[in-house]
């Protein structure tokens, strides 16, 4: 606030001091004066501004006011235009029980009571004036004491409603209404225009209804007829004139079911009684309807079902199954027609399991007739070769001691031939003792153990070697290491086979050769020779029995050892081959399974050979039933040098230690003894008796491997039947040597053992 | 009308930068359709000799009520210009009037005027549903219009009058009114205009007081003139209260640094017109001996008016257009801040026409550097004065 320049000097500034204040001086005394100067007109107008400004803001809010009690007025205007349209329904307002206000309306509703309607009636009062009124024809329900039914009424609820018709059709809806503690109003709506809509939209619905009937009973695709509570008919279809063949004519409204059924019989169209109890059913309906299928006259059948119908009467449906029949009965022919054809093929199969049964009942019957057949087959030939080995035995033995006897004589080549003639016979009946053996279906017939394949083939050399030296043919053996899965007995006459067959088809100064030779897990067991050879077309058939080939010229045999061959290798899964070439020679082998390889030792055989020039100084104590062949053992065995005692059974054997007081140093036993007697009996007898463990060697025909291990079980050797003397003596040195200690390790393998069965 | 600006449906516009009155007239009245006419308002830039223009108008619209004035400048659709003639044809089907010639403005006869303006109140009949406004048109150098606003205020207290002085530029020598055709010095005119448009009035500046106060100790109130003010000699002492020197002093200072006036809360402009040779103030509204005043400051000026002229109608629609009374003052510090083109823009894109003052006179009071406009809006609108 600088109002005085400081910069001036203060005289100047105190000069203008004064002059402002007299301004101002001026100012305040004009003030009061009244004038029209230009700024007082300025001043006033905006003083006036002002106050303008002030009134106009007041203005302004009291018309914002005034606008906005105008918009209220405007609605309640609304809304009491509102009232007024709902007062153009009768209207009364009661307050605390009395008749406030009403309209016009409510008053001239009844105009009979019309003047007794003032102001201060009670509300029972207005409903007993009503109720007394001319002009009142009927209400929905009855009024009574409507003061009292208010009182249980909340505010606002409706605490009656009904409907009143006064005269000439006019129709009102009253309705009483608490709205406040002390308000009830009473309304009178006129709904004279609805209840009339509603009559008439009835009425309309009714007719339409029956239109619409009769169109639905037109159109249905089953006859269909209706018959009222006396039996008239009242409506029916055209299918259902249709599917009767009864003309419209018998078909009027009003037509009785029974002139319908007599008309109906009169022509002829009932076929079937069931229709006519249609009539009997309708005094007795049950409750789910009637149906039945009945034929028609016309060839039809029809399904007619009947039903009852709310009013009494019934309805009466046609159906047309005349088709459905058809296909039916049609159906039904056919499943007749299939049931007697599968029952037909029933017996058929029944007869055919029969025959069956029969045939094979047959069939079993002759197999067990044929198995008995070979069974006794078998029997008899073993039977057979077993007694004749005996007579044999006895012979070889006798002749064997003749040729000593006869040696240098006239009459050793006459011996030489009778030894031959009996070996042929021999190795005859050891064949076919193996070729019947063989064809029986025994899965005994063979049995596979571990077989030493190399000692087996070096038995064989060993016994072939006398025939190969007679027929000037070399016979040489590589020896072998392995142990294969076979059978010991038929393996060894296999390969026995082969190589006599070798021999005797090689001319003198040929040679055959004995060996196997390893083929991965397997060994092929080959013989060799340089013999006349098999022609192709001969190399199947040699294999069968008593076959030969054709260029085998001088041959001795039979041609049953290929066979035997051939049955042993089928037995035992072996496969047996051949190659030949007519004139150079043959090769037949034989391969089997490997299971190991013997470890290298010394030959017992060999060892017991070495011994033949030793002298054969024992007592053997030979029992045997069959005196020939005791007189033949006891002659060779003398001839040897040993001291010999015979007998011919076990207790025998006994008598002859006890009276001669000798512990032999060998027994020799045969197996079937007289009776029930058998050689390892005596033995375990005489080992017994005589508190040693004896010698023992079992001599048999029966080759039975349960009686090869019996025999091994009592420390018994086995040597088969008929004895071949070159294998005897070695053995007798042999067990003689073990039982004194000697040669302990040197035991001879059964292998090494010609045995036989019986 | 200018591109992208689409113009007043309600009243017709033309101008002209013809330097001959005649052809200038000729132009502007080219452009109207007489036959649908009822009025024109005419403004005379000072360049125009305002005996030629008068004539030239009497040939041209012989029998069309001519109403106007001389001015200080014109709101055309183009803004801000100077030295263009501003034609406005106020349609028939809108606008009616009726007008008052008030001449011999000194002395002012208070009875004489209110006579006059009430015969003619009365006898201009009302038309249903229109509403009534008063434009006055009042000499720019009679000094007088703070009575003659505050009469008409009291003698039509129903009917919102809005004014502009008269102007000659910036010569401040000699002012004139148009009325029906013809040019009157120390004159008024009052036009009392019915509309079938809504209308709002409405005015703003843009100053707020500083707390420098003065005093004014010397004046002579009838000529609107201060010898002194804080006991020294007025323009020296205003020159050192807006520190400026006092031979600096122009209009642009003035502009740029007014004189209020405070009553009652609101602050009055007192423009300042001139600085004499005897350092006496010369004022362009009235003051008086012994009153305290104080100095003003200016506002930012764009956004104020832009906030000014936003007036919407009763249905949101923006006016048709405005009739503006823009003070001469409030055009020179636009131009001094080199802000006409802005201006000019906010103008055309309002539909502000118009012109500049020597005051503006509103709500019954005569007031410096301010705008008074009028928003005419479509007819669906609702007019508040």
């Amino acid at each position: 606030m600088n109002l005085i320049d400081p910069d001036q000097p203060p005289e100047i500034r105190m000069m203008r001091q004064e002059r402002i204040i007299a301004a101002l001086m001026r100012r305040a005394e004009r003030q009061t004066e009244m004038n029209v100067s230009a700024y007082s007109a300025f001043q006033s107008a905006i003083d006036l501004q002002a106050q303008v400004a002030a009134k106009t803001r007041d203005l302004e809010e009291a018309a914002t006011e005034l606008e906005t009690a105008r918009g209220d007025r405007e609605r309640t205007q609304r809304n009491l235009q509102d009232a007024l349209s709902v007062m153009q329904e009768g209207f009364a307002l009661f307050t605390e029980g009395h008749l406030n206000v009403c309209n016009h309306l409510f008053r001239t509703v009844l105009p009979d009571i019309a003047d007794e309607i003032v102001s201060g009636l009670t509300l029972d009062g207005y409903f007993e004036l009503m109720v007394r009124s001319r002009h009142l024809v009927s209400t929905d329900h009855k009024i009574h004491h409507p003061a009292a039914q208010l009182k249980k009424t909340e505010d606002g609820a409706m605490a009656m409603s009904l409907m009143i018709e006064v005269t000439g059709d006019i129709w009102y809806q009253l309705r009483l209404q608490r709205t406040s503690p002390e308000n009830v109003v009473l309304l009178l709506t006129e709904i004279t225009p609805l209840v009339r809509q509603n009559r008439s939209e009835k009425k309309t619905l009714i007719a339409q209804q029956a239109d619409y009937l009769q169109a639905v009973f037109e159109t249905m695709t089953s006859g269909v007829c209706t018959f009222c509570s006396d039996g008239r008919l009242m409506m029916q279809n055209r299918q259902f004139r249709r599917l009767l063949g009864v003309p419209l004519s018998e078909l009027q409204r009003g037509t009785t079911l029974d002139r319908l059924l007599a008309f109906m019989q009169a022509n002829e169209l009932v076929r079937d009684e069931a229709l006519l109890e249609i009539a009997h059913w309708q005094q007795n309906p049950a409750p789910n309807g009637w149906l039945r299928r009945v034929r028609h006259g016309r060839g039809r059948v029809l399904d007619v079902q009947v039903n009852a119908l709310p009013d009494g009467g019934f309805l009466v449906e046609l159906k047309d199954v005349t088709l459905e029949s058809r296909a039916t009965e049609m159906l039904e022919n056919r499943v007749l027609e299939r049931t007697a054809e599968l029952t037909h093929a029933n017996a058929r199969l029944t007869e055919q399991f029969e025959e069956k049964a029969r045939v094979e009942e047959e069939l079993r019957l002759a197999k067990e007739r044929a198995e008995a057949a070979v069974s006794s087959k078998t029997r008899f030939l073993a039977a057979a070769s077993h007694d004749l080995l005996q007579p044999i035995n006895a012979a070889k033995l006798l002749i064997s001691t003749l040729q000593e006897a006869a040696q240098d004589s006239h009459l050793s080549p006459m011996v030489d031939r009778l030894q031959r003639a009996f070996t042929s016979t021999e190795q005859l009946l050891h064949a076919l003792l193996d070729i019947s053996r063989l064809s029986s279906a025994d899965p005994d017939a063979v049995t596979a153990t571990e077989v030493d394949l190399g000692a087996l083939m070096e038995g064989v050399f060993a016994d072939q070697l006398p025939l190969s030296e007679f027929r000037d043919v070399r016979l040489d053996v590589v020896p072998c290491r392995c142990v294969v899965r076979s059978d010991p007995v038929y393996l060894q006459r296999s390969i026995q086979n082969l190589v006599v067959n070798a021999i005797q088809y090689t001319a003198p100064g040929g040679r055959v050769l004995l060996g196997a030779r390893r083929r991965g897990p397997d060994v092929v067991v080959e013989v060799w020779d340089t013999g006349i050879g098999i022609e192709t077309a001969d190399q199947q058939r040699i294999f069968e029995e008593f076959a030969r080939a054709g260029n085998a010229e001088f041959v001795t045999g039979m041609g049953l050892g290929l066979s035997v061959v051939d049955r042993t290798c089928r037995h035992l899964g072996h496969a047996l081959r051949l190659r030949s070439v007519p004139g150079a020679g043959s090769v037949f082998s034989i391969e089997m399974e490997v299971v190991g390889d013997r470890p290298p030792r010394a030959d017992p055989s060999a060892g017991v050979q070495g011994m033949g020039d030793t002298p054969f100084d024992h007592d053997v104590l030979v029992i045997e039933n069959d005196a020939e062949v005791l007189f033949a053992t006891r002659q060779r065995l003398e001839r040897w040098g040993a001291r010999v005692f015979g007998a011919p059974s076990t207790s025998g054997a006994r008598r002859v230690l006890q009276e001669t007081g000798v512990t032999p140093d060998i027994v020799l036993a045969d197996y079937h003894l007289d009776g029930t007697d058998t050689g390892l009996e005596a033995v375990a007898a005489l080992r017994d008796w005589s508190g040693n463990h004896l010698p023992a060697i079992l001599i048999t025909a029966d080759r039975s491997e349960i009686l090869r291990r019996m025999a091994a079980r009592d420390d018994i050797s086995v040597i088969s039947k008929p004895v071949k003397l070159s294998r005897l003596r070695p053995l007798i040195d042999w067990a003689i040597q073990c039982h004194t200690g000697a040669l302990t390790d040197a035991r001879p393998r059964s292998t090494d053992t010609d045995k036989s069965r019986p | 009308m200018r591109d992208g600006v689409t113009g007043p449906r309600h009243v017709g516009v033309a101008q002209s930068s013809a330097v001959d009155a005649g052809a200038a007239v000729a132009e502007v009245t080219a452009a109207v359709g007489q036959a649908d006419t009822a009025f024109v308002l005419v403004f005379v830039p000072n360049r125009l000799g305002v005996q030629e223009v008068e004539r030239a108008l009497a040939a041209r619209l012989e029998n069309m009520p001519v109403f106007g004035c001389t001015t200080a400048g014109q709101i055309t659709p183009d803004g801000y210009t100077s030295d263009a003639l501003l034609l406005m044809a106020f349609p028939r089907d809108s606008f009616r009037c009726a007008p008052v010639l008030i001449e011999g403005l000194r002395p002012f006869s208070f009875s004489g005027v209110a006579a006059a303006v009430e015969e003619q109140a009365d006898r201009f009949e009302h038309t249903a549903g229109w509403n009534r406004l008063a434009l006055l048109f009042t000499d720019g150098l009679s000094n007088q219009e703070d009575l003659l606003v505050s009469t008409l205020e009291t003698v039509l207290p129903d009917m919102p009058v809005f004014g502009g002085s008269a102007g000659d530029g910036l010569d401040f020598r000699q002012t004139h009114v148009l009325c029906a055709g013809r040019a009157h010095t120390d004159a008024a005119l009052l036009l009392i205009v019915e509309t079938a448009l809504d209308f709002t009035g409405f005015s703003f500046d843009h100053f707020q007081p500083t707390d420098q106060q003065l005093i004014i100790t010397g004046a002579e109130p009838e000529e609107r003139l201060v010898f002194e003010i804080n006991g020294a000699p007025a323009a020296r002492e205003y020159a050192r209260l807006v520190d400026c020197p006092r031979d600096a002093l122009s209009p642009q200072v003035f502009a740029e640094n007014p004189i209020l006036v405070h009553h009652k809360g609101s602050y009055f402009v007192r423009a300042v017109s001139d600085a004499t040779e005897g350092d006496a103030l010369s004022f362009m509204a009235a003051i008086d001996d012994g009153v305290i005043m104080t100095l003003g400051r200016g506002k930012e000026m764009i956004e104020t008016l832009r906030a000014g002229l936003r007036h919407e109608s009763a249905t949101g629609e923006r006016p048709d257009f405005i009739l503006g009374f823009d003070c001469v003052l409030r055009r020179l510090e636009v131009e001094q801040k080199q802000l006409g083109h802005a201006v000019s823009e906010i103008f055309r894109e309002a539909r502000v026409l118009g012109f500049n003052t020597y005051g503006e006179q509103h709500r019954g009071v005569h007031m410096n550097q301010t705008f008074v406009g009028v928003a005419f809006f479509d007819p669906d609108g609702r007019g508040r004065a």
